[in-house]
């Protein structure tokens, strides 16, 4: 699958996840309205508490258009207290990613209980809508 | 209070030693005046057995459901969707793990007995719930009927999330509560329930524990969620046997154990009680295992009245190490104690070292407290701190490989691929997957139709042409499934190689009707299984040779219980 | 004023030199051109009369004392207000201790910005630094000893000591309630500004590290930027890679940036650097609560701590 097409108008964005182990499987059928479904790609890490900011960085540097991380609800941190770590360094990251020019829609951080698959799925869609109205990302962008 | 209670039982495709008879168990459960109907659903993770399932659940929302079947995370995740679609409310369906309390913990012939037991139990619980109020609540509820203001649970929440209403009366604040249930087993008169923490209901259970009949001891083993729950199910997995006759019991934390529910225990007959739980390393925003070990101090006095040996009742600290660890490389340490000032569970020590000929201070990891989570790895500036199976490494080596759809490969990786008995071929087209992973360099790659059982892991061993250095699995759900592995490549000289798995399930339930679109993406998971290989690997390995200690110490303690001999109480 | 603390500064250097109390001065002196007064380390007494101090006194001296980390004489250093800040700051890293330290205070009139000169030979007037007229701390907040009679104030203040009233002559802090006033304008700038902005700095960074090596935040053992382990990104000097740098570093000193300001100071093609460090600490600010760093040694860093329920939600 070719994400970079020349033909813009057959751009689709891609949206890469950096999810944590008790965040819901990605595993629901793909329905055609799905917008974001066939373009999200994740990666699991054991805790949103051991998600780098810099990983950010690096998907962007490799193409992403947009950034999702996921982890427990606070208070609910299968670690206790890792995903309250994490609620301080996005806040960071990403108002310091849009002081820099990455629009806020291309940076989610969202708190989703291991039941709440739909609500994942939601998460996909409304970020591939939104970033398809703003085009691919040209920031940090690898140029090789 | 469900009216009726139906039974689903998963016949799991599963290549196990034990099998268990499920029309016989369905008979002996028909029986039973609690249970309204019994289903066995041909393997529950399969996109049939799903659809069958959700049939199944439609106009049941009055009903309780016992689903019992594997222990799996991602079965719960799967089947949660189909519930809540139908109404039915969350805590009136249990999830019973079968397979690992039964098939996989359990030797001798009464699995089916012991089946049929557990299951009554789990009915037996939720036949008691009551109170849907409290489901919707997201923290500790209070039941002011009850409450004579003692404010104990005040005094005793680790973060003080709670205070005193207008009628001096102790109030949570939901956003501070952490649902750890150290209240819950803090109240007195037990009238403080978490939405999945209800004191009726455990009590209920505990009283229907009656064990086989044998003179194997009854123990209730209370396992605490974030630590000794997934310690324990690894430990089985990885093919420790339980004691006959224990029982597991899951709480949020060790300081949700109410003494009420040990007396209860023991009043019922049970043998012993074990309270499973950390030793070093608690969870910092909890202290829960401070305060369970004062309850049992407490408790000393209440047993002796009722004439209970004080061994009876014991606390088990967890004794080995969970996850795979966290290493610090001493020459990028800068002794800064930020991991140090963030850890969770107060796992880093420090530890003076010569480095380059100057003596610097750097850290090092309690390895029974650490339990892997990664905190102080991102926030390590130096980078020196590395979680072994999510180190920087593998983590970008994976982002690069799902941003650019390439990764690279050598001869010596191999990958397995399981088509779950031909029920995943409709599916995924795995010819077109063998020849691409081919294409793309994969030294090896093997199809097999039942990799979760010993036999096919002699086959696959046959296959080999050479011991490959990485080999990624493509097969069904992750959880445990690895693990279990483990025992049975160790048997096929298979041990020495390095294994990643990815669920091929998974991706064909994305694309349920596009088997194209489905291959392609489990090429792509298994794509990004192998970049998370690390080239130059650190990692431990488990000590596999022997008894594990945590067998050791759940021996010793049930032979202390035998010599105790039979509790007075219990029904002959 | 600036010739009664040169003679302060070399009187307490002769003393603690000649009765071994320290092996090492750190300082300045008067370098090649007027408005020249780079570093000095002093470790003989009979160099002593090369200590220096004035207006244009500039560097940071605390990041110096990492090359004596492991040194078994105790080493003496010169800090002004936002100097001291970065003492503090490594005494929290757990790269120094107190114990092998004599920090002497000194008072602070402002330094001059070197970039407006205009006559290399003759001097002029010249106006403050932008961050000394933004300065809250003209006074040392950490000092064992202190010259110039200057007051050693753990807290934001006004400026103390003989060189105050030249201080407030200049304006020094009096601009400090708008120290964000450039962080906010370029916040209000449109997404495609911002970029086509960030990517013109990332173009002209040459990866040279001076904001880096002149940081007393960054002081790793061995930086990841350095290593040739990892993997996190390329050496060259590319644009994507450099933008990855300035925002990793901007990160890792994240709530432990002191706003001495050197970093921007340094750097040779004039990336505006502290409206990065100064974003962050707007937002800690105001999610986390205020924060100033390099002033409390007990208070953990806001990225090493946390509030159960926050304003902080996404």
């Amino acid at each position: 699958m070719d994400f970079q097409s020349l033909d813009s108008s057959n751009w689709q964005p891609l949206l890469i996840g950096i999810i944590c182990e008790n965040s819901p499987s990605f595993a629901m059928p793909f329905n055609p309205t799905d917008e974001g479904y066939p373009n999200f790609r994740c990666i699991r890490v054991p805790c949103a508490g051991r998600t780098n900011p810099q990983y950010i960085l690096r998907a962007f540097q490799k193409g992403a258009d947009a950034v999702l991380i996921t982890g427990c609800p606070p208070g609910e941190c299968h670690y206790t207290s890792g995903n309250y770590f994490a609620r301080r360094r996005f806040k960071l990251m990403t108002e310091l990613l849009e002081f820099m020019g990455i629009e806020s829609e291309r940076l989610y951080v969202r708190w989703i209980k291991s039941t709440e698959g739909e609500k994942l799925r939601e998460t996909v869609n409304d970020m591939a809508k939104k970033v398809k109205r703003l085009g691919p990302n040209k920031l940090f962008k690898e140029e090789l | 209070m469900p009216s009726s209670v139906d039974v689903v039982l998963c016949h799991c495709q599963e290549d196990a030693p034990t099998q268990l008879d499920l029309e016989r168990l369905t008979e002996k459960l028909n029986k039973n005046k609690k249970i309204s109907s019994v289903h066995i659903i041909d393997h529950l993770c399969s996109i049939e057995g799903m659809k069958e399932f959700s049939e199944l659940v439609q106009g049941e929302e009055e009903s309780g459901l016992v689903v019992a079947a594997c222990a799996s995370e991602t079965l719960r995740q799967r089947l949660f969707p189909h519930i809540r679609k139908v109404g039915i409310v969350e805590q009136t369906c249990t999830f019973f793990p079968i397979r690992e309390f039964d098939l996989w913990s359990y030797r001798g012939e009464n699995v089916l007995q012991s089946a049929r037991d557990r299951i009554k139990i789990a009915v037996s619980k939720l036949r008691k719930c009551t109170d849907v109020g409290n489901w919707s609540a997201h923290s500790a509820v209070i039941n002011y009927l009850k409450c004579d203001k003692c404010k104990r649970c005040m005094e005793e929440c680790p973060v003080d999330a709670y205070s005193l209403n207008a009628d001096g009366y102790p109030e949570v604040n939901p956003d501070l509560c952490q649902r750890c249930g150290i209240c819950v087993g803090s109240c007195p008169v037990q009238c403080i329930s978490l939405p999945n923490l209800r004191i009726e209901e455990l009590s209920t259970e505990i009283r229907s524990i009656k064990g086989d009949g044998s003179k194997e001891p009854t123990l209730l083993t209370f396992c605490c969620e974030p630590l000794t729950y997934p310690a324990l199910m690894e430990e089985i997995a990885l093919g420790t046997a339980l004691p006959q006759n224990m029982r597991v019991i899951k709480v949020p934390c060790m300081g949700a154990v109410n003494a009420a529910l040990i007396s209860d225990a023991l009043s019922a007959g049970i043998d012993g009680v074990l309270l499973l739980g950390c030793d070093q390393g608690s969870c910092q925003l909890r202290k829960g295992s401070l305060l369970a070990k004062k309850r049992l101090e407490n408790l000393k006095e209440t047993l002796q009245r009722m004439r209970f040996e004080n061994e009876r009742v014991q606390y088990l600290g967890w004794p080995a190490q969970t996850g795979e660890g966290v290493l610090v490389d001493p020459n990028l340490c800068n002794g800064c104690l930020t991991c140090q000032t963030v850890c969770p569970f107060d796992a880093v020590t420090l530890t003076q070292k010569v480095i380059k000929g100057k003596e610097r201070f750097v850290t090092e990891r309690n390895t029974s407290a650490c339990r892997s989570c990664g905190v102080c790895v991102a926030s390590c500036p130096s980078g020196a701190c590395q979680s072994l199976g999510s180190t920087d490494t593998q983590l970008l080596n994976m982002l690069d490989t799902i941003c650019s759809d390439t990764v690279k490969t050598t001869s010596s990786d191999a990958v397995v691929l399981c088509d779950c008995n031909g029920k995943l071929e409709p599916y995924i087209d795995f010819k077109q997957l063998q020849n691409d992973l081919s294409k793309q360099g994969f030294g090896q790659v093997i199809i097999e139709h039942h990799l979760c059982g010993e036999s096919s892991w002699h086959e696959v061993s046959t296959q080999f042409n050479s011991l490959p250095a990485h080999g990624v699995i493509g097969a069904c759900a992750k959880d445990f499934f690895g693990s279990r592995m483990k025992t049975y490549q160790k048997n096929v000289a298979l041990g020495s190689v390095r294994w990643a798995i990815t669920d091929l399930w998974e991706q064909s339930l994305i694309h349920p009707t596009d088997r194209e679109k489905a291959t392609a993406l489990c090429l792509q998971a298994i794509h990004t299984a192998l970049a998370g290989f690390v080239n130059h690997h650190d990692s431990r390995s488990k000590d596999s040779s022997g008894e594990t200690q945590f067998q050791e110490q759940i021996r010793a303690y049930a032979t202390i219980i035998s010599n105790l001999g039979p509790n007075p109480f219990k029904e002959s | 004023m600036n010739q009664q603390l040169t003679t302060e500064m070399r009187q307490i250097a002769k003393r603690l030199l000649s009765s071994h109390t320290v092996g090492t001065i750190i300082g300045w002196e008067k370098g090649s051109r007027w408005y020249l007064t780079p570093p000095a380390f002093i470790t003989d007494e009979n160099e002593i009369d090369r200590l220096y101090y004035d207006q244009f006194a500039v560097n940071n001296l605390a990041i110096y004392l990492l090359d004596f980390r492991h040194s078994d004489k105790k080493v003496a250093v010169f800090v002004k207000g936002c100097d001291s800040r970065g003492i503090i700051r490594l005494i929290q890293d757990h790269q120094l201790k107190k114990e092998q330290l004599m920090v002497i205070g000194i008072p602070c009139a402002g330094m001059f910005d070197k970039t407006k000169v205009i006559d290399p030979k003759h001097p002029h007037e010249l106006p403050l630094l932008n961050k000394c007229l933004e300065c809250r701390y003209p006074n040392p907040v950490y000092a064992d000893e202190v010259l110039g009679e200057v007051s050693v104030l753990p807290e934001s203040s006004r400026p103390t000591g003989i060189s105050a009233r030249v201080a407030t002559a200049h304006l020094v802090g009096t601009r400090s309630d708008q120290r964000f006033e450039r962080v906010e304008k370029l916040d209000l700038l449109p997404s495609e500004e911002k970029v086509t902005l960030w990517r013109a700095y990332a173009e002209k960074c040459l990866r040279c590290y001076a904001c880096r090596n002149i940081c007393p935040a960054c002081n790793c053992e061995e930086c990841i930027f350095d290593s040739h382990k990892k993997p996190w990104t390329t050496k060259a000097a590319l644009p994507f890679a450099n933008g990855f740098f300035a925002v990793t570093r901007a990160m890792h000193t994240a709530g432990r940036c002191t706003e001495c300001g050197e970093c921007e100071r340094v750097c040779p093609v004039g990336i505006p650097l502290m409206s990065l460090n100064q974003r962050l600490i707007k937002t800690i600010n105001n999610s986390f609560g205020s924060y100033d760093a390099g002033l409390d040694l007990e208070l953990p860093p806001p990225l090493s701590q946390f509030q159960l329920a926050e304003k902080t939600e996404v």
